[in-house]
């Protein structure tokens, strides 16, 4: 990270990593507009066509297509919806959790604690995909599903976090003035202590957005997530395993697409990291 | 020393009544098991034998102890793909992911303390900048893509290496580079800040101050107290690890526990993709205890 931050400083982080999530942003709101094709057309005619630049392409499909003949950057742009969606989506359901039982077990003390960080404890050593694989197994696979899964698997990241700032900012002059005059737990809660956790927890939610990212394509990928003929990432890439030998293109663009979105994502989380707190560097 | 590894002991069988309750929530409460067991081709038959094997006509409560009591005991059910017990079907997938994962992990170690220490040493001059904007590029990168990606060159373009399947050790080469992969970056950056933040401890102050040759304080100042930060992020990636080892044996084809895993959720399996869960869940656990252990056993300051 410190190598990086060399070359950029945190502005030109942010307005890097946040222009281009925007832009990706932008392309998935409006990708009725700007896509070229109907990402599930098939058109047999034009099956595993390569990109403009290759020998045997053209500029009616820039990306190339498919086996099925279907355009590959029109599903490109549709899987950025379904990305982000997911990614953004999950990260709000595991923050919501997290915060809750952060903030519960550090205003509480004792054994409220013990049982919520234990639990925490518990959980962090287990990979979320093995939750993912029971869940897939019981309810079948989908994009609300991939919210499920995703947010209660990575709670225990926040409730962390939240935890140790609550603990905290028990202890500060201000909350206890606040106790002496009679506020109300859920007042004080409320009113003083998740306001002071905005901006370590704003650093934290887009940092865990390109995990969450990642994860999603890898479930795809393994037929766990949103299953096909949805245009997923994930599931762009998988097709494209099938296909490497007559048509690597497929999976190469598919990949190009996560690493950029992810490296956005982590630009701007660690200028945002960078802006919240000057003197930076150390681990969320 | 004892102490820890009997609370950690202790916490153990707790977790695994934690995965039964919520494997036992998903897979009998969230639908009726009769359709996440049996597929629609059922016959009536089938349905009144998984009748009487769950339990179904008794409370939950009841069923959630004849449950525990079969998963203490082995008793996973027969695997719908397979035949016979399930478990049977999960044993001989265990010796190909230790292999994987043992080669993945050695590979992970070495190169990622040996990139981590090159880094430290020439601090903020080329290398450092090289390897550790390749760290960030390779923490944002996902995995299975550079799986791809090998399979790419070294076996459809060179054709110097096997895309896929089990054999000699040239099948190994392509599928533990990968899961090294999910790792390394980690570890590299952990052992970059590990070397530098005892660069600046008074010890190492003191020994060069003594005029001590560099290597000596790498051997004796800085290697020895490495051990015990690298030990405990490796206790924090066992699940990274695992959860790798799913995806990269689907990449390749290696016919282990993960990709078992994967097909039995394709497949429908659910007895299989039980004993698979619960068999992982165990072998995370007794390595997270291993962690400790060694832990207390390298580092005297954590056993008080």
């Amino acid at each position: 990270m410190r190598a990086v931050k060399n070359i950029f400083k945190g502005r030109v982080k942010l307005i890097l990593g946040g222009g281009v999530v925007i832009a990706i942003m932008l392309i998935a709101i409006f990708a009725d507009f700007i896509a070229p094709f109907d990402p599930n057309r098939q058109n047999l005619l034009v099956r595993l066509k390569p990109p403009f630049w290759m020998e045997g392409g053209s500029t009616r499909n820039l990306l190339g297509t498919d086996n099925y003949g279907r355009d590959i950057l029109s599903r490109l742009i549709y899987g950025a919806r379904i990305s982000l969606l997911v990614g953004i989506a999950s990260m709000l359901l595991s923050c919501l959790i997290g915060t809750v039982a952060g903030v519960v077990a550090g205003y509480k003390g004792g054994r409220t604690e013990q049982v919520i960080m234990r639990f925490a404890d518990a959980h962090m050593a287990f990979p979320d995909i093995l939750l993912a694989i029971v869940m897939v197994a019981a309810i079948g696979g989908g994009a609300l599903n991939m919210i499920l899964v995703l947010g209660v698997s990575r709670w225990m990241i926040y409730a962390r976090v939240v935890f140790g700032l609550t603990r905290s900012l028990r202890e500060r002059p201000f909350i206890e003035a606040a106790a002496s005059y009679g506020a109300e737990d859920r007042y004080i809660i409320f009113r003083h202590i998740v306001p002071q956790m905005v901006p370590v927890l704003t650093v934290l939610a887009t940092l865990q957005i390109a995990q969450m990212i990642l994860q999603e394509t890898a479930l795809s990928f393994l037929g766990l997530g949103v299953p096909p003929p949805a245009a997923t990432w994930g599931n762009i890439l998988a097709e494209g395993r099938d296909r490497l030998f007559v048509a690597p293109w497929i999976s190469t663009a598919a990949g190009l697409s996560i690493i950029l979105l992810v490296i956005a994502v982590n630009l701007l989380g660690n200028g945002l990291r960078e802006k919240f707190d000057p003197r930076a560097g150390h681990g969320s | 020393m004892l102490r820890i590894a009997a609370r950690r002991l202790a916490l153990a069988p707790l977790t695994l009544l934690l995965v039964s309750f919520v494997t036992f929530v998903l897979l009998r409460v969230t639908g009726d098991p009769v359709d996440i067991f049996l597929d629609i081709n059922r016959t009536p038959e089938q349905v009144e034998a998984l009748r009487q094997r769950l339990h179904l006509d008794q409370p939950l409560v009841v069923q959630y102890l004849i449950y525990v009591r079969d998963l203490l005991t082995g008793d996973f059910g027969q695997s719908l793909q397979y035949g016979g017990p399930a478990i049977n079907a999960v044993i001989p997938t265990i010796v190909p992911t230790l292999q994987l994962v043992g080669l993945a992990l050695l590979l992970a170690v070495v190169l990622g303390v040996a990139a981590g220490f090159v880094a430290a040493v020439y601090k903020d001059k080329v290398p450092d900048v090289v390897l550790s904007s390749l760290a960030v590029v390779g923490q944002s990168m996902p995995s299975f893509w550079l799986g791809i990606l090998l399979i790419q060159f070294f076996s459809l373009r060179l054709q110097w290496l096997p895309t896929s399947g089990r054999g000699g050790w040239e099948n190994l080469v392509l599928p533990s580079l990968t899961l090294a992969a999910f790792l390394l970056p980690n570890f590299m950056l952990v052992t970059r800040t590990a070397i530098l933040d005892l660069m600046s401890e008074q010890f190492v102050q003191t020994a060069r101050a003594k005029g001590l040759s560099f290597t000596r304080i790498l051997l004796t100042h800085i290697f020895p107290n490495m051990v015990n930060p690298l030990l405990s992020f490796l206790g924090i990636q066992i699940g990274t690890l695992v959860g790798g080892s799913i995806i990269t044996e689907s990449i390749f084809g290696w016919p282990g526990i993960g990709r078992l895993m994967i097909g039995a959720v394709a497949n429908r399996d659910v007895p299989v993709v039980l004993v698979t869960v619960f068999i992982v869940s165990v072998t995370i656990i007794i390595a997270n205890l291993l962690v400790d252990i060694l832990q207390s056993i390298v580092d005297p300051r954590v056993r008080q």
